[in-house]
């Protein structure tokens, strides 16, 4: 049975993303996108009762730590009790599986309003070192010399050995994603490409098989949004966009233990949780219009178009090969540039529901003359807008391999 | 080799009471990994209960020190540019051991363009510190 339409995105906003933010802290980018998710619902501060944040840079916080403790810093900062944060812990973040979260408080009663917001500033690394959130920590990884694009490019690799997947395959989706970022103003590499599989697949090494444009960027900037009830969206400024459903699965200790494509006590992955999310949304694969993904490298886009069910297993390089995933093909990809392109600043789930709400509102930035009043050309050169997209699917962070999570939105 | 005559710059692990068993039979060049007492069950990290069973009782068995080569990654951007300076660029590799467990690690002593998915290899073991012998895998001879 699909769920009930009762909470609703009602607000969201993006803060410039930039890769040189002048020394700006994660909280400065919060605060900035919060007001920002505010203004665009309609709503004031006093009106928010529950909070998932995830903040980098917040220098001077009154406590330490993480969980509880990090998390209690929100409600002396923005001077308002919260009354619900537990989500605030899951390891994904700020993006799906926060919108989850928020959905069942709502869905329960415990709060009427709930803000998600999601900042980063990176710190200064000495010369040369790869993005703090890429060094695995761990006793039997990190002497290995890894680094998280290796983490997916042990993956790939073996992907490619099972199932014939190829570097072009993963070049061309790629392409599909950053071509949408160069005619997005708000994109980090806007203006950059248009790009060719050559163009990727030349590009510089990292781990192969993944060249450097097959990797997400490293960036600075914030993102927030604003959820309530189905009841109270409707009296709102914007017009709202409901959480159908969706799902959420853990499958191993990423960047601690091997990236495989099975399970480590043996077996496949389950693909069970995946139909639950689809049958609570009460959607189908192909009324899909949008198809936000994680795309934090081509391996990864590429195996979750096979793990939420968008194709085959091991069919995730064909597919992307063809038309399929362009803005008129049957699943639009990562419509704003995605991870790869318009923004990744560490933990960058949000954005992707946030792309979702976008392309449902028909409020998408881009060389389309009108494009601020809704009017866009279709002319795929400057237009990044899908034709009347109904539903969106978003996916959130997750490990390289067996989960991940995704919600499922429509407008009405 | 350099790790004797200068400082190992390179990010090395850190025993535990729990790991250190691991770490004394590296030092020996024995690969140690936990063996369930209730299962028997080979497991690789080292883990406190057995993920099939539960049960917490194992011991430190030595391993063949066989496996084949799950997968691998050629790395040309080390997370450390002065760290890794003399190993880029260098094999992160997955292991299958004959025991069962996947290993994440090093492949090293075989040309790039010889290194085969499902290849058989076998453990090596090189002298970091006094402490630390890091568990790597070559082609197997």
């Amino acid at each position: 049975m699909p769920g009930p339409r009762d909470a609703a995105i009602v607000g969201v906003h993006t803060t410039h993303q930039t890769r040189d933010s002048g020394g700006r802290t994660g909280l400065s980018y919060g605060l900035e996108a919060l007001r920002g998710a505010l203004d665009d619902a309609g709503l004031e501060l006093k009106d928010v009762q529950g909070l998932f944040a995830q903040l980098s840079g917040w220098p001077n916080a009154p406590s330490e730590g993480s969980g509880y403790y990090a998390m209690a810093n929100w409600p002396y900062q923005l001077g308002i009790p919260i009354n619900w944060l537990t989500g605030a812990v899951n390891a994904a973040g700020t993006g799906a599986a926060a919108i989850l979260d928020a959905t069942a408080a709502i869905r329960m009663g415990s709060v009427d309003t709930v803000a998600i917001v999601l900042g980063a500033a990176r710190p200064a690394q000495p010369t040369g070192k790869t993005a703090p959130w890429t060094w695995n920590a761990h006793e039997f990884t990190q002497w290995t010399g890894s680094i998280t694009p290796a983490q997916f490019a042990l993956v790939a690799r073996r992907h490619m050995h099972q199932y014939g997947t190829t570097p072009e395959q993963l070049a061309a989706i790629s392409v599909t994603i950053r071509n949408h970022a160069s005619i997005n103003p708000a994109a980090v590499m806007f203006q950059r490409g248009p790009y060719t599989v050559d163009d990727v697949l030349s590009s510089r090494m990292i781990a192969e098989p993944l060249t450097v444009l097959m990797c997400a960027l490293v960036n600075d900037g914030g993102g927030a949004l604003i959820m309530t009830t189905a009841e109270r969206a409707r009296s709102l400024r914007k017009p709202p966009v409901y959480v159908l459903g969706g799902a959420d699965q853990l499958s191993y200790p990423a960047y601690a233990e091997a990236p495989l494509l099975k399970r480590h006590v043996g077996g496949d992955f389950s693909r069970e949780w995946v139909a639950r999310g689809f049958a609570q949304a009460g959607v189908g694969h192909d009324d899909i219009d949008v198809v936000e993904l994680y795309d934090g490298f081509a391996i990864w886009a590429l195996m979750q178009l096979e793990l939420f069910g968008f194709c085959g297993e091991g069919e995730g390089g064909p597919l992307a090969q063809g038309n399929d995933l362009e803005l008129d093909g049957r699943f639009p990809v990562c419509t704003d540039g995605g991870c790869q392109a318009f923004s990744h600043n560490g933990t960058p789930s949000l954005f992707r529901p946030i792309e979702a709400v976008r392309q449902l509102r028909g409020e998408v930035m881009d060389l389309c003359p009108g494009w601020a009043t809704g009017d866009h050309t279709y002319d795929r050169s400057i237009c990044r807008k899908v034709r009347d997209p109904k539903i969106a699917f978003a996916a959130g962070m997750g490990p390289p391999t067996g989960g991940g999570n995704f919600c499922i939105l429509a407008r009405d | 080799m350099a790790a004797e005559t200068s400082e190992y710059l390179k990010p090395l692990p850190r025993p535990t009471p729990f790991s250190e068993p691991f770490w004394e039979g590296a030092r020996q060049h024995k690969l140690l990994v936990q063996r369930c007492e209730s299962c028997g069950r080979f497991r690789w990290t080292p883990q406190l209960a057995c993920p099939w069973c539960l049960a917490e009782e194992y011991e430190w068995r030595e391993a063949s020190g066989r496996g084949t080569l799950y997968s691998f990654t050629v790395i040309h951007r080390p997370p450390d540019p002065v760290a890794f300076a003399g190993d880029v660029p260098y094999v992160l590799a997955v292991v299958e051991l004959e025991e069962g467990p996947f290993m994440q690690t090093n492949l090293v002593g075989c040309p790039l363009e010889a290194i085969r998915i499902d290849m058989p290899v076998e453990v090596t073991f090189e002298r970091a510190t006094e402490e630390i012998s890091l568990y790597k895998f070559r082609p197997a001879r």
